[in-house]
């Protein structure tokens, strides 16, 4: 059997096809971006139906396309289900959303209402895991591209992933959170109308009865609804997802940029869609048996399903799939990434007097050097993917009640907040160390809201909700 | 206690069904906003 | 570039039928033993391997009934999952030549139900406990 499926020519065509497509788009876009918040967040007015998408597509990653597929194949019915909940936090971000832009209706970034609302300690520990994450996230989008191209076509893994990166940094240099918004849109259009095509194949070509039937015979774990390892990683997974969104300026940043009264719906919408892409993706997995396909490595074997029901052509499909959604996912965290670094740490830490000329400058700056970045820390193709994002899961499940305590309640005070993440984080990573993946959001997020309990109790900080409006 | 087969096949064709649907509700919902001047 | 490439693959067929350090048996399965709590697994091995090899499975260290083949892949790797409790043994298997590589065995013991479900309500109870804060909040403080 052979991987490689669709000839370099091709894959050389079509991402230079859509590389232009892309930046020509950006650019296009981007002309009517005069000010900073045009730039960071899109005129602030973004639409029901591209708020919905873009929300959807930046959620839709490598994860979902790739990850789903691994997942099941290795706990079966619960790693596919298990996975899709991962819109919950989604769904849970809606109401926030609307909190968020109802507080901060002038605000930027995360670390903006982090800073405010809880002072320097507890905003340079949320920086760290925020940065962290987003560089976790970041290097193993990239190295997904890069794999993921040279499974599907041979092409070079250095060149896969170069190729991807440098496309997205260009349209989104040149077109700001509006051409993230704008080509998310398409990107999700592409993405579902192919996953949806793969599933259909899929059910004609080997049938569900044979796929259920194969796999009761032989590997019965996977449809076992009590599987010891599936059910531990359940809410795990779930707290990951959860941390993620909550703390993540890609999100925020949307909540920002949608038009008022749109972020609720808007969310609730992304999060309902999205929620069945998981379990129309992997699923194919299930069919491992019936195909006789048994990848090399677990993460493989989504494209080798696909490109073993669909041939040559469904590999190019594939591979259009998978390119979409891994730039709509790394555009998304370039721009918010890029927000966090200009208005945080350049306009927080190095240059406080910087005005908005300045820091529109420098978000295109970070932007760039944040590609850079990314491409030096993929070089090398160090771990399998999804390790790195595993390990992130202590990080952010810590920051899940300081934001949800910190959005609603006037009483949680600054060093609470910089403890329950600090803690919270530290006694998740020592889970992951000494019992094992599955326990590192969950204790994180736990520790996490013990001490935010404690705080509550020791001490109110009668925080007046209009210090953040400036 | 495992996953039977009417339950598999309903999952299954629900989780498909609705992805189906998506993209057409997220092109319809589009063209309402762009009708109204409200993409942006 | 393709010409080279066929030329040396060419010269090393020539060679590997010719020295018998090339021979099959020099395939090796690795690890020797693995144990493993998810029902999922990876096998290795090094040298090379011809379209027709398979990966035997068996319940007995014997081999005497061969319970599954598995097609491999030359990217000399193979991950199998939804293994149930047990000891399993692996070998390749290349008809053509009817030469075996060395045997490998992999146990299976899944983790404990109970600590499974344990951890599951103490996720559940959380998770509701967040969404009932979010909620709650949410519609408390419509207004600022």
């Amino acid at each position: 059997m052979n991987s490689v499926v669709i000839s370099t020519e091709w894959a050389f065509t079509i991402l230079l096809a859509f590389g232009v497509l892309w930046v020509a788009f950006g650019w296009w876009l981007g002309r009517s971006n005069k000010s900073l918040d045009d730039f960071m967040l899109a005129g602030r007015n973004v639409g029901f139906a591209f708020a919905s998408a873009t929300a959807m597509a930046t959620w839709i990653t490598s994860n979902t396309t790739l990850v789903a597929p691994q997942l099941t194949y290795q706990f079966g019915i619960w790693g596919m289900v298990g996975y899709s909940m991962a819109a919950l936090g989604l769904l849970l971000f809606a109401p926030m959303a609307q909190r968020i832009k109802a507080l901060m209706p002038h605000g930027h970034t995360c670390g903006d209402f982090i800073r405010m609302r809880y002072g320097f300690w507890a905003w340079i520990v949320f920086l760290i895991v925020s940065l962290f994450y987003a560089f976790g996230w970041l290097v193993s989008l990239g190295m997904a591209g890069g794999i993921l191209l040279s499974a599907l076509s041979g092409l070079d893994y250095h060149i896969g992933m170069t190729a991807i990166l440098v496309i997205c940094v260009c349209y989104t240099l040149l077109g700001g959170l509006k051409a993230v918004i704008a080509t998310d849109f398409v990107q999700t259009i592409i993405i579902l109308s192919g996953v949806v095509l793969i599933a259909y194949i899929g059910i004609t070509e080997v049938g569900l009865d044979t796929i259920h039937s194969t796999v009761s015979e032989e590997s019965p774990q996977l449809l076992n609804l009590l599987f010891p390892a599936a059910i531990m990683f359940l809410f795990n997974n779930v707290f990951f997802g959860i941390g993620e969104i909550f703390h993540s300026n890609v999100w925020w940043s949307r909540a920002f940029a949608f038009k008022e009264k749109i972020g609720k719906r808007a969310f609730l919408l992304s999060g309902m869609l999205w929620m069945p892409i998981p379990i129309v993706t992997g699923f194919a997995a299930l069919a491992a048996s019936s195909l006789n396909v048994y990848p090399p490595s677990a993460d493989m074997i989504g494209p080798l399903i696909a490109a073993k029901l669909l041939g040559k052509i469904g590999a190019i499909f594939v591979f259009i799939v998978v390119f979409s959604a891994l730039a709509s996912s790394l555009d998304s965290l370039l721009a918010a990434t890029s927000d966090l670094i200009t208005k945080d740490i350049y306009k927080g830490l190095i240059n406080k007097q910087a005005d908005k000329q300045k820091l529109f400058k420098i978000s295109k700056y970070s932007i760039l050097i944040l590609g850079v970045i990314t491409w030096i820390l993929c070089l090398p193709k160090m771990t399998t993917l999804g390790a790195l994002l595993n390990f992130t899961g202590a990080f952010v499940a810590s920051t899940i009640w300081p934001i949800v305590f910190g959005l609603y309640y006037r009483r949680l005070n600054g060093v609470g907040a910089a403890l329950a993440m600090a803690l919270g984080t530290s006694c998740g990573l020592l889970a992951y160390w000494l019992v094992g993946f599955y326990v590192a959001a969950l204790t994180s997020c736990l520790v996490s809201l013990v001490i935010c309990l404690f705080a509550l109790v020791l001490k109110d900080q009668k925080f007046e909700w209009k210090d953040l409006q400036q | 206690m495992y996953l039977s087969y009417e339950w598999f096949e309903i999952l299954i064709y629900s989780a498909v069904g609705l992805a189906t649907a998506a993209p057409i509700l997220l092109i319809v919902l589009a063209l309402i906003d762009w009708k109204k001047e409200q993409l942006w | 570039m393709k010409a080279i490439l066929s030329a040396v693959a060419i010269l090393l067929a020539v060679f590997s039928f010719l020295s018998p350090t090339f021979a099959y048996a020099e395939v090796e399965l690795t690890p020797a033993e693995q144990a493993n709590s998810e029902g999922y697994f990876t096998l290795r091995w090094k040298g090379s391997v011809s379209e027709s090899m398979v990966l035997e499975m068996s319940t007995a260290s014997s081999f005497d009934t061969v319970e599954h083949q598995y097609p491999v892949t030359r990217l000399q790797s193979i991950t199998l999952s939804g293994y149930d409790n047990g000891l399993y043994h692996f070998r390749l298997y290349d008809p053509e030549k009817a030469e075996y590589s060395n045997a490998v065995t992999v146990s299976v013991e899944h983790r404990s139900l109970s600590l499974a479900i344990k951890l599951f309500f103490l996720g559940a109870v959380l998770f509701v406990t967040l969404v009932v804060i979010i909620l709650f909040s949410s519609r408390k403080n419509n207004s600022i």
